[in-house]
């Protein structure tokens, strides 16, 4: 099961009602406004919470979503590329996460650079279909995985902060 | 569309949400540690509250202080300041001191902060409470708010006038009270002590009219001033003093006047009933005038002095007795009598006071004194003829050197008598009394000189020295008896008597001893020489007669060989010569009026305290003979006798005996001895008679001999007596001695057994002892 911070905060995000994949027209624009305003109050509680740690924009359409995402260690803010696409079985499916800058870094990661979510993702989503949306998926699952990853990549020195990389190569 | 303009809207609302800056948040524990920080460096000044939890500036406390003040009307305790504020104390109690020190309307009170407002309303408070009640004390204030008195007291004075309409007491400034309070108080006062007749606490009426002590004394000292209160207060402003109403102190003088006028005497106790603090006083306040005679519980005026006077007079005039008790009031205790009678008689002689409350005359004593001289002279004569030895010690020594210091004394009281008239002159009235005095004492001097005088005389005739004891002629109880049987004492108290009878005791024992002495003296004097001549003559006989039978027995002694002679003569020493010494002792003391109880039987210890006590040139050969009694020799003892008896000293004529008269003696002995015999029971002293009686019949001498002796003497019978006489002689005395053995060993069988073999030969013995005597004087006479 999710810790009882990751519980809390998704309590904290508001549920979706619309059924809705970006084939549906009407249906797709209203499941992308719940998807908005419930990603809109999710960033707000981060920043409330001085816990702000993504941006997110998504194409005219709504079917593609990149921006970034940091994890902070040690004082030293680790930032990476991330990016999605809707899956056209939405939201019976889930999204897939990719960080393509940590690509092949971790045996966690699918190819293309999604990452690997716990075992407990995907049964949560299925049982919350359709009141799961992005925001859900970002706390339950990008959160998560960052929290374990990061710290453990840096340790073994896969990745590196980019001032010092700067630093190496200059 | 619209929702594709919605759409986009929140699309961009994201984007702004996104980029808003996140808010800066501090953790709690963070924003403690960066103002303790700050605190640190000096750049804020904050106070903590005392949970921690917030933080304040002073000018903040101060504000809160303030309020909280005004919020409680003008009063808080810091404690309440405190709690209210959540701040610590020591911060509020600085910053309440510093307020304080700016603020004039504010005041600390006993760690309360006070203000002006305050003040105000209590001075209102102050005053309805005033009018409600008409006082009010300071006390009461602080008690009720819980303020010091000081605080209390300054608050009044400072209002006083203005917000307190009323007036503080002007002894007590504890006390404020209204005008109407204390017109009110008055009117109770003067109602209460108006309605007084007796004395009564003053604290009584105050706790009834429920006023406060120090004014109610103002009031009633106002009252009193003003004469609206008759009446006067012993004892100054306290409940304990007591008001007299002068009704009440005009009744009493009233009725003392009343009671002096109609008895002359006024009783202590009787006033003090009355009320009447220190009556003393009080009498000598009142009577100025009057020569009262103050005693102990009562005081007499001068009416019943004249009265006892004049009655002491009737007495002394008739020379009788007066009892003062039945003149004077019941109410007279003894001792009061006696210093009343002591007095009295000052200026009266021959005045005796007895048991407190009885005047005799002198006179009567005198004369009833009188009364004893026939007694005296028949008791006298009676008692010379009874025991002249009694008498033999006149005029002891004690009395003599007591007359001489009465002698001094006498020389002495004239001689301060003299010098005092010298001196008198300015103060004769106050030495009156005394001098009188003095001249009575030396009278009575005088007449004791008198007697002591004649018996000095006496004692002098007679010629004597030594002592004597006491010649009681009656005990006082005697003489009571006397005096009680007379009819001129039938009525007198018993008291009297008894104080009469031990004036009499003395003098008359007196006068009896010298009566007693003359009555000796003529009988002495006249029957002397023919007495004395036959006592002498009967001394001589005895005297010679022992000293006869001793040397009879000296020569029966001698007799006997060495240890046994000188046995003998230890005994006759022992028996014989000390009855002679005795008898010669004894009448040398009597010779020369030495008292003894008994005339022969005298002890080692007695003879020679006798002898010590005769004159020397009579002491030193009797001393001499009763050393000899000591000795072993009989011819020493014999030799001091006769020396003692020659002309030199007892001239008592010691005759040899002629042989006539010597046999006599022993024939006449003998007779004794076997008169004895025949009569004695006891074996052991039948033996001792019959040894000695077969010793004389066969020696013709007599012998003298213990029982320890008895064999030694019937040893040197042996050779005379018959040897069936000797054998049952000795077998007897075997007996006798076996007996005396078994007695002291304690056997009582054998005692007894012996005892009757003895008695059955004790008549054998007799008749051994008797004829052996016949039938030898037969032979000595063929």
């Amino acid at each position: 099961m999710v810790d009882e911070a990751t519980k809390k905060t998704l309590a904290q995000i508001p549920l979706l009602k619309t059924k809705a994949g970006p084939r549906d027209g009407e249906q797709w624009v209203q499941r992308l406004k719940e998807e908005y305003l419930s990603l809109i109050q999710y960033v707000k509680n981060n920043k409330d919470s001085d816990n702000d740690w993504f941006r997110l924009e998504s194409n005219k359409e709504g079917t593609r979503w990149f921006g970034k995402c940091w994890y902070i260690h040690e004082l030293l803010k680790y930032e990476f590329d991330v990016e999605f696409d809707i899956p056209v079985t939405y939201p019976t499916t889930a999204v897939e996460i990719a960080l393509p800058e940590l690509d092949g870094k971790t045996a966690k990661m699918y190819r293309g650079g999604k990452i690997c979510l716990t075992d407990h993702f995907k049964p949560l989503w299925a049982r919350n279909v359709p009141k799961f949306g992005i925001a859900h998926a970002m706390a339950l699952g990008l959160g998560p995985w960052l929290a374990v990853e990061i710290p453990d990549l840096i340790a073994r020195g896969v990745i590196t902060h980019k001032s010092s990389e700067n630093a190496v190569k200059s | 569309m619209a929702d594709l303009d919605e759409l986009r809207k929140y699309q961009l609302e994201f984007q702004r949400v996104q980029n808003t800056a996140a808010k800066q948040k501090l953790s709690e524990r963070n924003v403690v540690e960066l103002v303790k920080k700050l605190v640190e460096l000096k750049l804020v000044d904050v106070l903590y509250t005392s949970d921690g939890k917030e933080y304040l500036t002073s000018q903040h406390l101060t504000k809160e202080i303030l309020d909280e003040l005004a919020v409680q009307g003008g009063r808080i305790n810091l404690v309440d300041l405190q709690q209210a504020l959540n701040v610590d104390l020591s911060h509020i109690e600085s910053k309440v001191n510093e307020l304080v020190k700016h603020d004039k309307n504010l005041t600390l009170v006993l760690g309360q902060l006070i203000s002006s407002s305050y003040h105000d309303k209590l001075a209102d408070e102050i005053n309805d409470r005033l009018h409600e009640q008409g006082h009010v004390t300071v006390a009461e204030l602080a008690n009720l708010y819980d303020l010091p008195a000081e605080f209390v007291r300054e608050l009044i004075e400072e209002k006083i006038g203005t917000a307190i309409k009323g007036q503080v007491d002007i002894q007590d400034k504890d006390v404020v009270f209204t005008d109407s309070f204390v017109s009110r108080m008055t009117a109770r006062i003067r109602g209460g002590f108006s309605a007084l007749t007796v004395p009564v606490p003053v604290g009584i009426i105050r706790n009834r009219t429920g006023c406060h002590e120090r004014l109610f004394h103002t009031i009633l000292e106002d009252l009193i001033k003003q004469g609206r209160i008759k009446g006067s207060i012993s004892g100054g402003h306290q409940d304990k003093s007591v008001f007299y109403p002068d009704i009440y102190t005009r009744s009493q003088n009233q009725w003392v006047d009343s009671f002096y006028a109609q008895n002359g005497y006024l009783e202590y106790d009787s006033l003090v009933r009355l009320g009447i603090p220190d009556v003393k006083n009080y009498v000598k306040k009142r009577f100025k005038n009057e020569k009262l005679l103050f005693l102990k519980s009562c005081c007499v005026g001068p009416t019943i002095q004249d009265q006892i006077e004049a009655s002491i007079d009737d007495a002394l005039s008739s020379d009788s007795w007066v009892d003062i008790a039945a003149v004077l009031p019941s109410s007279f205790d003894s001792n009061d009598i006696g210093k009343l009678l002591t007095h009295c008689t000052q200026g009266r002689q021959g005045a005796l006071v007895c048991a407190n409350s009885i005047v005799a005359s002198q006179k009567l004593i005198s004369n009833s004194a009188k009364l004893f001289g026939d007694v005296i002279q028949q008791k006298a004569e009676q008692n010379v003829k009874q025991n002249p030895a009694l008498l033999k010690g006149d005029g002891d020594k004690i009395t003599v050197s007591k007359v001489i210091l009465d002698e001094n004394v006498a020389h002495e009281d004239k001689k301060e008598q003299r010098r005092k008239k010298a001196a008198a002159g300015s103060r004769k009235e106050g030495t009156g009394g005394r001098e009188i005095k003095t001249k009575s004492t030396k009278k009575k001097g005088r007449g004791r000189d008198l007697e002591n005088d004649s018996d000095d005389d006496v004692t002098a005739a007679a010629g004597g020295g030594g002592r004597h004891p006491d010649l009681v002629f009656m005990d006082r109880k005697e003489i009571e008896q006397v005096l009680e049987s007379q009819s001129e004492f039938k009525e007198c108290p018993e008291e009297l008597i008894t104080e009469i009878a031990s004036q009499l005791y003395r003098p008359l024992n007196k006068q009896y001893q010298e009566a007693a002495r003359s009555i000796f003296l003529q009988v002495s004097g006249s029957g002397t020489s023919a007495d004395r001549k036959k006592s002498f003559g009967e001394l001589q006989e005895r005297v010679s007669g022992l000293w006869t039978n001793a040397r009879l027995f000296e020569k029966g002694s001698k007799l006997f060989k060495d240890p046994n002679q000188t046995n003998l003569a230890k005994h006759l020493l022992k028996t014989l010569c000390t009855d002679m010494t005795n008898i010669l002792v004894s009448a040398l003391a009597t010779e020369h009026m030495v008292s003894i109880s008994e005339d022969t039987h005298l002890s080692t210890e007695a003879r020679l305290k006798l002898i010590n006590s005769l004159p020397k040139d009579v002491q030193a050969p009797l001393m001499k003979l009763h050393q000899t009694l000591n000795g072993q020799s009989l011819e020493e003892f014999f030799t001091t006798l006769e020396n003692l008896c020659s002309s030199s000293h007892l001239s008592i004529m010691l005759k040899k005996p002629d042989k006539k008269k010597e046999r006599q003696l022993v024939f006449a002995h003998r007779q004794t001895l076997s008169d004895q015999l025949k009569g004695e029971n006891d074996p052991a002293m039948a033996m001792h008679l019959a040894v000695v009686l077969l010793f004389q019949t066969f020696t013709q001498a007599m012998v003298h001999a213990p029982g320890r002796l008895v064999p030694a003497v019937l040893q040197h019978l042996q050779e005379s007596l018959d040897a069936e006489k000797y054998q049952s002689l000795t077998l007897f005395q075997d007996l006798v001695v076996q007996r005396v053995q078994a007695e002291a060993n304690g056997e009582q069988q054998k005692v007894q057994d012996l005892m009757q073999e003895l008695e059955t030969m004790l008549p054998k013995i007799k008749e051994i002892a008797l004829t052996t005597k016949r039938s030898v004087q037969t032979h000595e006479d063929q």
